[in-house]
């Protein structure tokens, strides 16, 4: 195994105090990205209250099936996730290489689903903005309800993909034996980003796809 | 810092997660009336919490750490809150969107 270039930098007083402010400044980050999607939760809130009965013949004509697989694909993205996170800390690592190709491949799988799903809207016509031309539903709700469902997964869609990325960085540093249980403040980050993808859709799915 | 979490506590927070998942479907399909939006909410603020304490590792990270996730979620509430308080409680009729703005195109 390769010895890890574990070096605190000068600033800090050891790896421990490194490791501590690397996870603060990441929860720093992801209370923004919180607070981004935040936005779009209180826009869907707001015109929810005001457009009530097209908001309901909206989220009927939803993929129930596809927003539903894919919740129970995120959550167990998530799990696997947690457990290279645990195999890197156990000295286990194969067993940490497998479980994040595994969650690469759910997160593939995850925008496989969701692309499906965005072709299905495009083929009748359902466009964000004004490149909306449903004729089923021709209600400025309906149109609004849409719009938003556009910009709050397509937003998600963009972390999943650069989650992905995080997650390929971390896979090939596990590939070369990186992390170790004395060093593995990257794959935790890694990790953490991961899991907020699936937090946001946490909200998403039942706001989005189940309440009517 | 907390002791390191074991795998099978990842295992049983996701076999908690899905059951959650599986309660939030079962529990849209009935009609719930005006509480569907707050049960629906409540069971994800909790599915939430088990993805926050024990997959992103709060319960194992700082003081710091929750008091900057603490700040960050009472600005949601308070964003998401008072903006759908405003819409709320206003009397006057629906705007009419200006034409063109955002009407459907044909």
């Amino acid at each position: 195994m390769r010895a890890p270039s574990a070096v605190a930098a000068e600033h800090f007083e050891d790896l421990k105090q490194q490791g501590h402010a690397a996870r603060l400044g990441m929860w720093a980050f992801l209370g923004q990205e919180m607070l981004l999607f935040a936005g779009l939760f209180a826009l869907y809130s707001a015109y929810r209250s005001m457009y009530r009965a097209d908001f309901h013949q909206a989220a009927l004509h939803m993929s129930v099936a596809l927003g539903t697989a894919n919740t129970f694909v995120l959550l167990t993205s998530s799990l696997t996730v947690a457990l290279s996170i645990w195999a890197a800390r156990a000295r286990r690592p194969r067993a940490c290489i497998g479980f994040l190709i595994a969650t690469l491949l759910l997160a593939a799988a995850f925008l496989v689903l969701k692309f499906t799903e965005y072709g299905h809207h495009f083929a009748e016509g359902i466009f964000p903005g004004r490149y909306y031309h449903f004729a089923e539903l021709p209600q400025h709700g309906a149109h609004i309800f849409f719009t938003l469902y556009f910009f709050m997964t397509g937003l998600h869609a963009l972390h999943v993909i650069a989650g992905m990325g995080v997650l390929t960085w971390v896979l090939l540093h596990a590939l070369q034996h990186h992390w170790t249980p004395e060093h593995h403040v990257g794959i935790e980050l890694g990790g953490m980003y991961w899991h907020l993808v699936d937090l946001i859709w946490i909200f998403i799915w039942p706001l989005l796809y189940l309440v009517l | 810092m907390a002791h390191e979490t074991r795998a099978s506590t990842y295992l049983w927070t996701w076999l908690a997660l899905v059951v959650l998942a599986v309660a939030t479907y079962v529990l849209s399909r009935l009609d719930l009336g005006a509480l569907q939006v707050p049960i629906a909410l409540l069971i994800a603020l909790v599915k939430g919490l088990f993805v926050v304490m024990v997959f992103m590792h709060l319960l194992e990270h700082g003081a710091t750490s929750r008091i900057f996730f603490g700040i960050a979620f009472t600005f949601i509430l308070l964003l998401i809150s008072l903006s759908t308080a405003d819409v709320m409680t206003r009397e006057q009729d629906l705007p009419v969107p200006a034409s063109g703005a955002l009407a459907p195109r044909g």
